[in-house]
């Protein structure tokens, strides 16, 4: 019965891209087996950025929980299907912030990312993965948002500053110091790694 | 000394991490979401956001059609009780669905603006129906060959979510005269696998003129409540079927389920 909850997705089990727009369209119209072979591709997407913003599992996976059960709830609002993937960035934004705010866990409960999964075998990049990790989490989930869409995600800067809704200069200007935070970080850890040898 | 760029290693660092949502986050989320209410659009209120005073005059006009429409409505229904005219009572068998299928628009695949409710014919199975304006709606596919559906799993079923439950709809040919009975057998020996489920005994009532039965199904150790009606027409299996989230009673179950049915009707 519907109790067992199974988890199927769309007959064939096609997979589907990032913005699968005829899927978005579906679900927007409430097609829930749309919605329903989207939320993988999304959860993937949604959580690989809320966990580099959040630096935490758990809150990662809470934000990301609300930001698409808010997708669903709120998909027939959205007139602009252009606008799903910058619109989708802003929910998960609002959920990472309010997840942050609600627990004030920024500091105390950080987990690194996986530096054992890191290319590179060198000892000074290694220690550049420390250094920016702590870093980052010294700066502000508002600062670190920017620097994950610009960074990783690869959004422009007007991209970036739409997504987060801030103008184009305040983006520009918290992209700026939160490089300016890490780079003194890195700096930082080489004089010191310098002095000991 | 020459300091290395640093938005490279950035870049590097963040690439680093983990990509992938757990499978926990994903399976509950597919669970959770369809017991979600939506919101729906407000492109009728988008005169909100018109000048000021655009917006007070399509205001003032909407409120005299308003009060028109009203006026109109009650002089027309005052004339007519003046004037003797009929009231129609029900005839026929006793009918828990005796309420007349009110007249909808021809084939549609799409909800048609036209108020609430909202009437949809379906893509696959011989009926149409008609739902509140509220209600999400997702046409199946068809090709239901039987067998129980799951949360999301529908079998190509279709599929009328509303706040307070969903409703999956759909046929299959049966054998050749194969009896009601016979397929409410079939029907239920199917979801009797599937656990610890108490089954009523079925319930003669009629759905669009067509004799079916009605079983509620109640689980022993959960509070989940189901109601499957089955019925036979032109040589197919009927299978309606009400789901109800955690707490529902099951007399307002059965009311909400029975009196949406009542624009049911066959189409062939």
């Amino acid at each position: 019965m519907v109790g067992a909850r199974s988890v199927t997705v769309l007959e064939g089990g096609e997979s589907v891209g990032w913005s699968a727009r005829p899927l978005v369209e579906a679900a927007r119209r409430g097609d829930e087996d749309a919605f329903a072979a989207l939320v993988p591709a999304l959860s993937d997407r949604l959580y690989s950025i809320a966990l580099r913003v959040l630096r935490d599992a758990d809150l990662a996976s809470d934000a990301v929980q609300q930001t698409l059960l808010s997708i669903w709830r709120d998909l027939p609002k959205l007139r602009d299907l252009n606008r799903f993937d910058a619109w989708t960035y802003r929910l998960l934004l609002r959920a990472c912030f309010r997840e942050a705010r609600n627990r004030r866990r920024w500091i105390a409960s950080v987990q690194p990312l996986h530096a054992a999964s890191y290319r590179s075998d060198e000892s000074d990049t290694l220690a550049d993965v420390d250094q920016l990790d702590r870093a980052f989490r010294r700066i502000s989930p508002a600062h670190r948002a920017i620097v994950v869409l610009h960074f990783y995600v690869g959004l422009s800067l007007t991209e970036t500053a739409a997504a987060v809704g801030v103008p184009v200069g305040t983006a520009r200007s918290r992209l700026h110091y939160a490089i300016a935070a890490l780079r003194a970080a890195v700096d930082a850890d080489a004089l010191d790694r310098g002095a000991t040898r | 000394m020459t300091r290395p760029p640093i938005d490279p290693r950035i870049r590097q660092w963040l690439d680093s991490g983990a990509t992938r949502a757990p499978d926990e986050l994903v399976e509950m989320v597919l669970a959770e979401f369809p017991s979600v209410a939506r919101r729906r659009g407000w492109r009728a209120l988008g005169f909100l956001r018109l000048p000021g005073n655009w917006r007070d005059a399509i205001g003032v006009t909407l409120i005299v059609v308003l009060i028109s429409s009203g006026a109109a409505i009650w002089i027309a229904q005052d004339e007519a009780s003046h004037a003797g005219a009929p009231v129609p009572l029900s005839s026929g068998p006793p009918s828990l669905l005796a309420t007349p299928v009110p007249a909808l628009p021809s084939a549609t695949l799409l909800p048609e603006a036209t108020g609430s409710p909202t009437a949809f014919t379906s893509r696959a199975f011989a009926y149409r129906l008609a739902v509140p304006s509220d209600w999400s709606v997702s046409l199946g596919a068809g090709g239901w060959k039987g067998g129980v559906p799951t949360l999301l799993n529908r079998l190509g079923l279709d599929r009328f979510s509303g706040t307070r439950g969903y409703v999956l709809i759909g046929s299959r040919p049966l054998a050749a005269a194969k009896s009601l009975d016979a397929w409410t057998a079939s029907v239920v020996a199917d979801s009797r696998s599937l656990g610890s489920y108490h089954w009523t005994a079925p319930e003669r009532i009629t759905l669009a003129n067509a004799t079916a039965d009605l079983v509620a199904v109640t689980c022993s150790n959960c509070d989940e409540y189901y109601l499957l009606i089955m019925a036979v027409h032109e040589g197919n299996g009927w299978y309606l079927y009400w789901s109800s989230p955690t707490a529902n009673q099951p007399a307002s179950d059965r009311a909400t389920f029975l009196t949406l049915l009542d624009t049911f009707a066959f189409t062939n």
